[in-house]
């Protein structure tokens, strides 16, 4: 039972923090972990699909993602936030099924299949459809680092440090090439107004 | 201080980067209970610890004995384990408990303390063996690492 305290604000939220998650996951706790796998999935799966432009490759990376970070967890120490960490420990793994992989055409029709989406509102759904098919197309035409620069900056909101920290790169090269995927993004969506 | 172009309402990139960010793919829909139970059965890194056993040897799983540690301290108000770490010997016998744990503003921490170490102490002898003769007593120190006032963070 949890008692109150005078002055004391009482119980401000109904979830954990990401942090209070972390922890429990960390002794074992396996429905923490679940709600970390709930919060950060989605995000995880929308910027692999973006890097590989391969469901089932899409699939295999967060899963391992998350694999390696049930199993690593206690050793994570909070030096960053959990998002960044995850989208780390996912960068390395798009990166060694890119080298793995044989060198082919890059197919842009393949690489611009949206993937399918959900939103309980149809007719924002078929606007949205219709913005992300545009956007999905721009993206896939972006150079690799552009694109996961934009995609963790403007989609999932990381810090130009955090992005840095994920891509092993430095924050003046962030800054760089961000600013080149808006250019060239806004210039491919001009049209689309 | 960090400006995203995409914040600039009314912009079709703001327009676009809401639009990712509010869709769930259906391929991750699809796949997420399966990514969950993937990782949970994955294999920890664990030590052994030997539990007291006349009749042969027992040894039991590192991470279970946390896991057992961690039920019995969630039980306790107002409390919560953030760390549990142990000290074991080259015979894999356990020497030493550190849990490290969360208590709730104002809570009062000595009395708290002694709670998490009992709660502790009384667990590991159940597990280990430690309740039967021939008896055996392990150090139990607690470390109050940090307090919240939000009980959700417990």
């Amino acid at each position: 039972m949890l008692r109150t305290y005078p002055g004391v604000p009482g119980p401000a939220r109904s979830t954990p923090s990401d942090d209070t998650l972390v922890r429990r996951a960390a002794l074992g706790d396996r429905d923490a972990f679940a709600d970390l796998v709930v919060h950060h999935g989605p995000a995880l799966y929308r910027y692999a699909i973006r890097m590989l432009g391969d469901a089932a490759e899409a699939e295999d990376v967060v899963q391992d993602t998350f694999v390696r970070a049930w199993v690593g967890l206690e050793r994570f120490r909070g030096e960053s936030r959990i998002q960044t960490w995850l989208f780390r420990i996912l960068t390395n793994r798009v990166r060694q099924l890119r080298r793995a992989a044989q060198p082919i055409p890059v197919d842009d029709a393949a690489l611009s299949q949206r993937p399918a989406t959900s939103h309980s509102d149809p007719e924002q759904n078929l606007l949205d459809h219709e913005l992300l098919d545009a956007v999905d197309a721009a993206l896939a035409r972006l150079p690799e680092m552009q694109r996961a620069v934009w995609l963790l900056r403007e989609v999932e909101g990381l810090t130009y440090d955090e992005i840095a920290t994920v891509l092993s790169t430095s924050r003046t090269v962030v800054r760089g090439q961000l600013h080149r995927a808006r250019c060239t993004l806004e210039e491919r969506l001009a049209g689309w107004k | 201080m960090e400006m995203s172009r995409a914040d600039a309402p009314g912009s079709v990139l703001a327009r676009a980067a809401v639009a990712l960010r509010e869709h769930t793919d259906e391929g991750w829909l699809a796949i997420s209970s399966k990514v969950l139970a993937a990782a949970v059965s994955a294999f920890r890194p664990t030590r052994p610890i030997r539990a007291l056993d006349q009749d042969g040897q027992t040894f039991v799983a590192e991470q279970v004995v946390i896991s057992y540690l961690y039920s019995a301290i969630s039980d306790i108000d107002d409390v919560a384990p953030a760390h549990i770490a142990f000290g074991v010997d080259e015979n894999a016998e356990l020497t030493s408990v550190l849990v490290e744990i969360v208590v709730l503003f104002a809570t009062p921490i000595v009395p708290a303390a002694a709670q998490v170490r009992a709660a502790a102490a009384e667990r590991l002898a159940a597990i280990l063996g430690y309740d039967t003769p021939p008896y055996r007593l392990v150090e139990v120190n607690v470390h109050v690492g940090d307090v919240t006032d939000d009980s959700a963070d417990l």
